[in-house]
């Protein structure tokens, strides 16, 4: 009873939960009808091996009942995947690298362990959420099906020959190197804004005083922005996630990069509409240090409604632009 | 080539040509109730052998893609899964035996006992 046990229990661990018990009952009734079927009078024991040989491999019986392979990122996408990852991982090593290594130039403490320290803490919280990030980025294109030729012809009833993709011309095909850029850069960006946003600052030079830094940002309130940041980076990333996978300019691809487009749009412009991230001591500073005789002060306001206006303008033309890219294809067929 | 090479070509291409009957074979059987071991004991006393571990598989897709219906029968000592064929398995069943005698004429047409030495 116990090897029967065994088997069953090797066949459905790795099934759906909700199959589970069901194909468990009729397995122990097949085992035992095929028990009832072994003449002889060999012991207990040895027909049950035997019977369980007949039904051979446990793997491949589960193998049978789950049917088609599920993948959470499947071979089709896995060389994409695998060269998001180096580029996405590379440039948080070297974005934290450059984070720490800026940070300890100024900061006071001369604490080479320390530092150090820091430094792994922040390398490893940064690898993991990139590695995390990417990997959900391209499950959610896995799971969307974006642009996949091989999966779409299985699943069209009646195969036509306008189903054939049309080979990219120049301006549909999406630019892989851009697309690499994108990642790097977003990622080189954001590992910053996200590990060390007070590298972000104003380096005055002055013979008298030494180096002044006067930060951009408000790093304890960015800080609370952390969720936002993320945000930001996981539709960017998202959005040349797709464009790598589809590499060329369809409507789908079109649709779900400006929706994409205007996730990270929107969570930019709702980064930048609180003005406390800004530094308030950064106008002052900068007059104190720059001897500006003109009035600063009054234009904070001013300032950041520019910038976002500018992300805002920046999202609508990158959404639009994309559109178009996609509609224009796809009139031309 | 070595002959269990060949051998071992041999058996995947009969095996090949089995998996596509596989199907037509059941529903055959299952105009009537039947549960999946004595499926397997009918099939294998007409000549048509299949292991349980792809019957059973089998049975459940054919059921979730609607061509069969079931019943747990729990008033017997073991409990058992009864399959048969539904309205609509009966009518893709009849289609397939159609398509299965016109593949079965050509292909007599194309092949005849003098190949077989």
């Amino acid at each position: 009873m116990d090897l029967i046990s065994r088997y069953v229990y090797a066949v459905t661990k790795g099934l759906p939960e909700k199959q589970r018990g069901d194909i468990e009952k009729e397995l122990r009734t097949l085992i035992d009808d095929m028990l009832e079927q072994q003449a002889g009078d060999e012991a207990y024991e040895a027909k049950v091996t035997k019977v369980l040989l007949e039904l051979g491999d446990p793997e491949v019986l589960a193998g049978n009942y789950r049917g088609s392979e599920r993948y959470l990122i499947g071979p089709q996408n896995f060389d994409n995947y695998i060269l998001t990852l180096k580029i996405v991982l590379g440039a948080v090593l070297l974005g934290v690298s450059i984070a720490v290594g800026i940070g300890s130039v100024f900061s006071d403490r001369l604490n080479a362990a320390a530092i150090f320290t820091d430094y792994l803490a922040a390398l490893f919280s940064a690898l993991l959420q990139g590695f995390a990030w990417v990997t959900i980025a391209f499950a959610f294109a896995e799971r969307k099906g974006v642009e996949l030729p091989a999966k779409g012809q299985t699943k069209a009833v009646t195969w036509s020959v306008s189903q054939l993709p049309e080979v990219p011309e120049k301006q549909t095909a999406i630019s892989r190197t851009e697309s690499i850029f994108s990642i790097l850069f977003t990622t080189f960006f954001i590992t910053i804004l996200y590990v060390a946003p007070q590298i972000f600052a104003v380096y005055l030079q002055n013979d008298t005083t030494g180096t002044t830094i006067i930060p951009i940002f408000d790093t304890v309130v960015l800080r609370g922005y952390r969720w936002l940041i993320a945000g930001i980076f996981i539709s960017s990333i998202s959005k040349e996630v797709v464009k790598l996978i589809s590499g060329r300019w369809t409507l789908r691809t079109s649709t779900v990069c400006s929706i994409l487009s205007a996730a990270s749009t929107m969570l930019t412009l709702l980064l930048f509409s609180d003005p406390r991230i800004w530094n308030p001591n950064f106008q002052a500073g900068l007059a104190r240090h720059m001897d500006l005789g003109f009035g600063l002060v009054n234009s904070l306001g001013q300032t950041n409604r520019g910038i976002l206006l500018i992300i805002l303008a920046a999202g609508i033309i990158e959404i639009v632009t994309v559109m178009y890219k996609g509609i224009k294809y796809n009139l031309s067929k | 080539m070595s002959t269990e090479k060949l051998d071992a070509l041999f058996e995947g291409l009969v095996l090949e040509l089995r998996r596509g009957t596989i199907v037509l074979s059941v529903m055959s059987q299952l105009k009537s109730p039947q549960y999946g071991y004595s499926l397997v004991v009918s099939l294998e006393e007409k000549g048509i052998t299949v292991d349980a571990g792809t019957l059973y598989p089998l049975l459940r897709r054919l059921e979730g893609q609607g061509l069969l219906e079931s019943r747990w029968d729990v008033e017997s000592t073991k409990p058992r899964k009864y399959y048969q064929l539904s309205e609509a398995g009966k009518e893709i069943y009849e289609r397939l035996c159609c398509q299965w005698f016109g593949i079965a004429e050509n292909m007599n047409k194309l092949i005849n006992s003098e190949d077989v030495r």
